[in-house]
């Protein structure tokens, strides 16, 4: 009989009448390991926590805690932060922490800033969720400002938003503000802070509705000409464009199958958003004002929508701004040019996720959990991202100690 | 804000790596004398294609991928590839989960000897 060799290691192994071949060294007999085997993987799974992933990319980074409190306990310090104190401020926590940081540590750092600014992180799933791939559209702008004259600018235009609703609240009620990403993340973020610091409840949201979210084509081929027409329309008065917009729109959901599903998953897409607030399904009496810091055509076209769907409940105002010095670079995400230089600040600061850029230049962990590979351009975006974050704080600060010396 | 699909799977393949040491940690530590599990060099990207394989049977929390890589490493090697296992796990009637259990709880041990029996001379075919 020809000999052959156990699969699991180099001996021989024999015949065995009642099951095949089987190796007495390695595994012992077959018919009488399986059900051992076997019977223990059955009761690990029968214990094991249902539904748990270690493997859900959504599931917060066990580290978050550990790294994020030292990290926001220097930011909010109050000293005056600037770029090479990033970098003390990296070496710093690696010392809090006894160990060189992580792959999962930027991660963390990156994402529980956002969070903890009050900023909702968007998840994969969004341009899924309704659809659509998610696309870079923007072009690169350079700014000509200081990262504090852009602070300022941001804090500014986000207590423009926090200061109208004010003023409107007596008439239609308090406003939720809700800011279209990823422009204006950071926007959404000095809203949120602003409301911390005079005592108020944070509640601006954020919502992924964009030229890609409403989907490329259809954007192309039916809500810009219908822009077009509302605003040779309408360029008399913002009403008469608001006007034709509502006609034209109302024309649309009525005719057009595809339009009017997409409309509803924009609407879902509010709801799950936290922007839209709706009991037993139906939306409540309520006033919402979206932030743009953009063109009209995003705002105006939820206003629309929202104020045809649900007339006489949901109030909707407006507050957007085509380019101001300050903000204009928020408009920049120039994924196309990772190599240039220049590019590093206009990402970070629409990027919350820019601790994903550094996996770009093929960064690498090794067994031991110290990154290797990480070249300069990625830690500076994620420098960068971190700094604007601190800009903001420290911009909020100065507007909030002015807050207070008016009387507010 | 985005992360893509790229950075995605950069981020997606580090959890698979942590996950697998995990899983392979506690295997070793249940089963020592097992020398399937000696082979580290082999093991560990073994483990991660089982990953992706358990993902491509719709398997995605913790013991279901604990069971798919224990009965393959431990039990009976390509034992999805039965003709009795795959017939259950593509059985659309069931959902994902309910096939791995049915698996697990419903096979007779006759069953589980004859799919080791057809492991055995399948894997020592396929390195002959």
């Amino acid at each position: 009989m020809e000999a052959k060799k156990c699969p699991s290691c180099p001996r021989d192994l024999r015949l065995c009448s009642q099951c095949g071949w089987w190796c007495t060294k390695c595994t012992g007999h077959p018919c009488q390991t399986i059900p051992d085997t076997l019977e223990h993987e059955k009761k690990a799974y029968a214990e094991g926590e249902q539904g748990q992933s270690s493997t859900d990319l959504v599931k917060k980074c066990p580290f978050e805690e550990e790294i994020f409190g030292p990290a926001i306990a220097l930011i909010t310090s109050g000293q005056t932060l600037e770029l090479t104190d990033i970098d003390a401020l990296m070496k710093r926590l690696a010392s809090l922490l006894g160990r060189k940081l992580t792959r999962e540590d930027f991660q963390a750092l990156t994402t529980g800033l956002a969070e903890r600014l009050g900023v909702d992180p968007i998840k994969k799933g969004i341009a899924a969720q309704l659809d659509t791939k998610e696309s870079h559209e923007d072009h690169l702008k350079k700014p000509d400002q200081t990262f504090t004259e852009i602070g300022d600018g941001i804090v500014q235009f986000a207590a423009d938003a926090i200061s109208i609703c004010e003023e409107l609240e007596f008439e239609y009620g308090p406003a939720k503000r809700v800011y279209f990403l990823r422009d204006c993340m950071w926007p959404q973020v000095a809203d949120n802070l602003l409301c911390t610091m005079r005592g108020l409840e944070p509640s601006a949201v954020g919502v992924m509705i964009s030229r890609s979210t409403i989907g490329l084509e259809m954007f192309d081929k039916v809500v810009n000409p219908m822009m077009t027409i509302a605003s040779s329309q309408g360029a008399k008065s913002k009403s008469a464009f608001l006007e034709s917009l509502n006609e034209q729109m109302t024309s649309l959901l009525a005719s057009n199958e595809l339009f009017s599903k997409q409309c509803d998953k924009l609407i879902l897409h509010l709801i799950d958003r936290g922007a839209l607030v709706v009991h037993d399904g139906q939306p409540v009496k309520q006033h919402i004002m979206f932030v743009e810091t953009g063109y009209k055509t995003f705002p105006a076209f939820m206003k629309t929508l929202l104020e045809i769907k649900f007339s006489g409940v949901v109030h909707v105002s407006m507050l957007y701004h085509t380019v101001k010095k300050g903000f204009e670079c928020l408009r920049s995400l120039n994924v196309k040019k990772p190599d240039d230089p220049d590019n590093d600040a206009f990402s970070a600061m629409n990027d919350t996720g820019s601790y994903a850029a550094f996996f770009k230049s093929g960064a690498t962990l090794t067994n031991s959990g110290t990154l290797t590979n990480l070249v300069h351009g990625d830690r500076k975006r994620i420098y960068n991202s971190m700094l604007i974050a601190m800009t903001i704080l420290q911009a909020v600060k100065r507007r909030h100690a002015l807050f207070v010396k008016q009387g507010y | 804000m985005i992360v893509r699909n790229r950075q995605f799977a950069g981020m997606q393949s580090f959890r698979d790596r942590e996950f697998a040491r995990n899983i392979i940690g506690k295997l070793k530590a249940e089963y020592p004398s097992r020398e399937e599990l000696a082979d580290e060099e082999n093991l560990h990207p073994r483990v991660l294609g089982l990953i992706t394989q358990a993902r491509g049977h719709g398997f995605t929390t913790d013991r279901e991928l604990r069971a798919f890589i224990a009965l393959d490493l431990l039990v009976a090697e390509k034992w999805v590839e039965f003709p009795r296992i795959s017939e259950i796990l593509n059985n659309s009637s069931l959902d994902e989960a309910s096939r791995l259990e049915y698996v697990l709880f419903n096979l007779e041990e006759e069953e589980w000897v004859a799919i080791r029996q057809w492991s055995r001379t399948r894997v020592l075919a396929d390195g002959s």
